[in-house]
């Protein structure tokens, strides 16, 4: 659900606001150009995804950011770096240590 | 702004020191493939590769902590000897379990006779992320981590 949650811009940015600073929904929905509703949609699913918390205080909603499954996906992403960067070392290793001696040009696929 | 930017895209890059038509070959060869994917205890054992666009491939991996599984996927884009787009998903070893499929692009750029290779993997989804597929990981994790 993560995955899906930032896959939308909008909400990419939502949470870059509250990566800075706890929020009240009124605030956090000004920069964008869209109605309150439409702002509370895309709340509710980050929310639903766990990425923000809510509290409410008196009658205002205040937003919170709440990082682990964010930290979670992008360590799953830096596993695939870590085997693609290793692959990439043994690409290299195998290809520059056994080149034949006259042209590697005429390789058939 | 490091949330604004798309997180879910990974980028690795690397200079290998020889023509784009040998390491294009070493991408789409069965017999090169098993001589280097893979990092640290996950190896490649076999390959079958059907390289035309919509030609399947698939190549058995082997861990030390996961066993054996299997990647597979189809191939999007063929461009000799510049550019490969091809599907990317873990078949689990248990029948039925959820299949996942991300899109690995690569790219080969002519660096005076050398040739970097450019991959770009997209696409993630969060059936990914459970535990049966943190195939070879550890392994890749731990192979840096001696190194730092």
């Amino acid at each position: 659900m993560t995955f899906a949650a930032l896959a939308d811009p909008t909400r990419r940015r939502m949470l870059e606001s509250l990566s800075h600073q706890q929020m009240r929904v009124t605030d956090l929905a000004e920069p964008f150009a869209m109605s309150l509703p439409a702002v509370s949609k895309h709340l509710r699913v980050l929310e639903k995804a766990g990425l923000l918390k809510r509290r409410r205080i008196g009658r205002e909603h205040h937003l919170e950011l709440e990082p682990a499954p964010m930290k979670k996906a992008h360590l799953w992403i830096e596993h695939y770096r870590k085997f693609w960067e290793g692959s990439l070392d043994s690409l290299a290793d195998y290809l520059e240590n056994n080149q034949p001696k006259k042209t590697t040009k005429r390789k058939k696929t | 702004m490091s949330t604004t930017a798309n997180p879910l895209k990974l980028q690795v890059n690397r200079v290998i020191k020889v023509p784009r038509e040998r390491v294009f070959a070493a991408w789409t060869t069965p017999a090169d493939i098993i001589k280097w994917m893979g990092c640290g205890n996950s190896k490649a054992l076999s390959a079958d590769v059907d390289l035309r666009v919509g030609g399947k491939y698939q190549i058995n991996m082997q861990s030390s902590d996961c066993g054996t599984m299997q990647v597979s996927g189809v191939y999007r884009e063929i461009k000799s000897p510049s550019h490969l787009v091809f599907t990317w998903g873990w078949e689990g070893s248990e029948p039925g379990s959820q299949r996942s499929e991300t899109l690995v692009t690569v790219d080969l750029i002519d660096r005076d006779g050398s040739t970097e290779v450019r991959i770009a993997h997209e696409g993630f989804t969060d059936a990914e992320t459970c535990d049966k597929h943190q195939f070879g990981w550890n392994a890749c994790l731990d192979k840096f981590e001696k190194l730092a």
